[in-house]
């Protein structure tokens, strides 16, 4: 095998193994959480195909590409990982034959698709070895039909990794059309005191370079808010335990993806201000307290609101109110132990809250 | 050469290493490094990997000795970490550091945690390197030259004692080469501050000291 494409599929499988290693850490609880309904996924993977070849062959076809197109989609979410900016920079300009590099991107991304050709044939047998088989179940045309759209798949990914794979990174983007404007000359406008720092060190941090931290802690925030005020209101469309269960989640979440991205920003900062007159204790207490700050306005909207509705009048309530104001503290000042840990700790706090919550007005 | 009018008295500046011990993973740095360096213009040679670098980040603060002692001016480089760093300054690396800032922003952000700053000093140098206009750019997006012409700007702004300028030549054009030059051979004169830098180029300004690390016992082969 050529060193070029030895070297992509062992880039491939090195990203995979960390990605593994990540998913192991939290395996055994997303198992024992939903283990049925991941194991019903499974059994329904190939479904849309199947279902698509017994429409008319011009709509079966149109729909079996659109499916191929989608499924190829954890392809381009992981094509960053598995060809990284440092590593496209020097692979670009190499001198690699069209073919060689044809032949390295269908094997990665056959390596990538394997899961999904695993998962469709457990599928297809699931369908087709079943006694009593659907009236629209035509085995062979439900079997081409799910092969047509694996290859399709595979196609599409292989595609997006010869892409990756000729496109030299893009240059560092400004931060705003004012910046390219250029010519602004420099102002100093130092400021002391906390603000400041925090500004510069953890909050910019979060809208930049292409971080999405910022742009998910406030979607999950405001998803928070929506099913708090959801949950308050009682429509009839909502059943007060499903309002719950969402309000409870959606707040876990919000609280871990906020804390989450703390401790990430102050492991870069550990290095980043090494030599600067800042001690990385103290910086991240201040910022870890700045933090329940924040979350605790967010708390008192909820408990607020929480009293206008009269959700806070029973036992189940005020436990319910009590948990959620112990969630932040809990998650921000609990020290990581174990990615494991970590996990157990969200779920329990998850499980505790849509407990208590789905209760209140029962 | 002429000084200045109105120069500044020479100060007492004390570095003592003593006894200093750095290792990384794969190999020792440092096995009892002992210098007594002051104020002047310390030039730090020595050969590729002997840990000139490495050196320069102990004496900033940046990296903690796993053995012995750094003192400036009786200030414990560990003990007194804060008092410490706020008199000393590492300028160097090639990969900007706080990259999510402006350059403005990443000068704000300094001159916040350095309070006595001269900023009268910085906005001369942002002009004598040609780079004031560059405030609203990311720091990740300028180039090698601009990134080092911001730090220098920043470092020779700063009333620290002991300043530490690793490779400062490196990706300057010849104007700013001039400049920087002319500002160093000033401090060496004046003995303000303790500047240690490290060049494989020869200073066309005489140093002070010239630090040989190839030929300095508690610096392994």
């Amino acid at each position: 095998m050529h060193t070029y494409t030895r070297f992509r599929i062992r880039l491939t499988l090195h990203t995979l193994a960390q990605l593994s290693a990540r998913l192991r850490s939290s395996g055994e609880i997303v198992v024992l959480a939903l283990g049925p309904a991941l194991l019903g996924l499974l059994a329904v993977a190939a479904l849309p195909p199947m279902v698509f070849t017994s429409y008319p062959p011009a709509p079966a076809l149109g729909l079996l590409v659109l499916h191929a197109l989608a499924m190829s989609l954890p392809v381009a979410l992981l094509r960053p990982r598995i060809l990284p900016a440092a590593v496209q920079a020097w692979l670009a300009p190499l001198p690699v034959p069209p073919a060689l590099l044809l032949r390295a991107s269908l094997l990665v991304s056959g390596l990538l698709v394997a899961p999904l050709a695993l998962a469709y044939a457990a599928s297809l047998a699931i369908w087709l070895l079943q006694h009593a088989r659907p009236a629209w179940l035509l085995p062979l045309r439900a079997a081409a039909g799910t092969l047509l759209s694996f290859l399709l798949t595979w196609a599409c990914a292989c595609g997006l990794l010869v892409h990756g794979a000729l496109r030299p990174p893009a240059p560092p983007r400004a931060f705003s059309t004012a910046a390219t404007a250029g010519g602004a000359r420099y102002v100093p406008q130092p400021r002391p005191g906390w603000w400041f720092l925090w500004r510069h060190l953890f909050w910019l941090p979060l809208w930049r370079q292409g971080s999405l931290a910022g742009l998910r802690q406030a979607a999950l925030l405001g998803g928070t808010v929506l099913a708090s005020a959801l949950w308050m209101a009682g429509p009839a469309l909502l059943p007060r335990p499903a309002g719950a269960l969402m309000a409870s989640v959606l707040l876990v979440l919000f609280v871990h993806a906020a804390d989450d991205a703390l401790r990430g920003q102050l492991a870069r900062l550990h290095a980043a201000t090494a030599g600067l007159p800042l001690m990385a204790g103290t910086l991240g207490w201040r910022a870890r307290a700045t933090l329940l700050a924040a979350l605790a306005l967010a708390l008192l909207a909820l408990t607020a609101g929480g009293l206008a509705a009269g959700a806070w009048t029973h036992t189940a309530g005020y436990a319910w109110l009590a948990l959620a104001w112990m969630v932040a503290p809990l998650l921000v000042c609990t020290p990581p132990f174990t990615p494991r840990g970590r996990m157990a700790l969200v779920a329990l706090c998850m499980l505790l809250l849509c407990a208590t919550g789905s209760k209140i007005w029962n | 050469m002429e000084l200045d009018e109105n120069v500044q008295p020479r100060v007492e500046v004390k570095i003592e290493v003593d006894a200093l011990a750095f290792h990384f993973k794969t190999r020792s740095v440092f096995t009892g490094l002992d210098l007594r360096l002051g104020a002047g213009l310390i030039w730090l040679r020595g050969r590729n990997g002997r840990g000139k670098t490495t050196l320069l980040k102990l004496l900033g603060g940046a990296l903690a000795p796993a053995g012995g002692s750094i003192r400036l001016n009786g200030m414990d480089s560990r003990r007194d970490a804060l008092a410490y760093r706020r008199h000393t300054l590492y300028c160097g690396g090639e990969a900007p550091e706080l990259d999510w800032l402006t350059a403005g922003e990443w000068l704000d952000l300094h001159l916040s945690l350095y309070p006595q700053a001269d900023l009268a000093a910085l906005q001369a140098n942002l002009n004598l390197f040609h780079i004031a206009d560059v405030a609203r750019q990311p720091v990740g997006g300028l180039s090698l030259g601009q990134y080092k012409k911001l730090q220098l700007s920043l470092a020779l702004a700063l009333p620290v004692q002991l300043l530490l300028i690793d490779e400062p030549f490196n990706g300057l054009d010849a104007q700013a080469v001039e400049v920087l030059q002319q500002d160093l051979a000033r401090r060496a004169a004046t003995r303000t501050s303790c500047i240690v830098l490290t060049s494989h180029l020869a200073l066309r300004v005489a140093p002070t000291v010239t630090l040989d690390l190839d030929a300095q016992p508690g610096v392994p082969l």
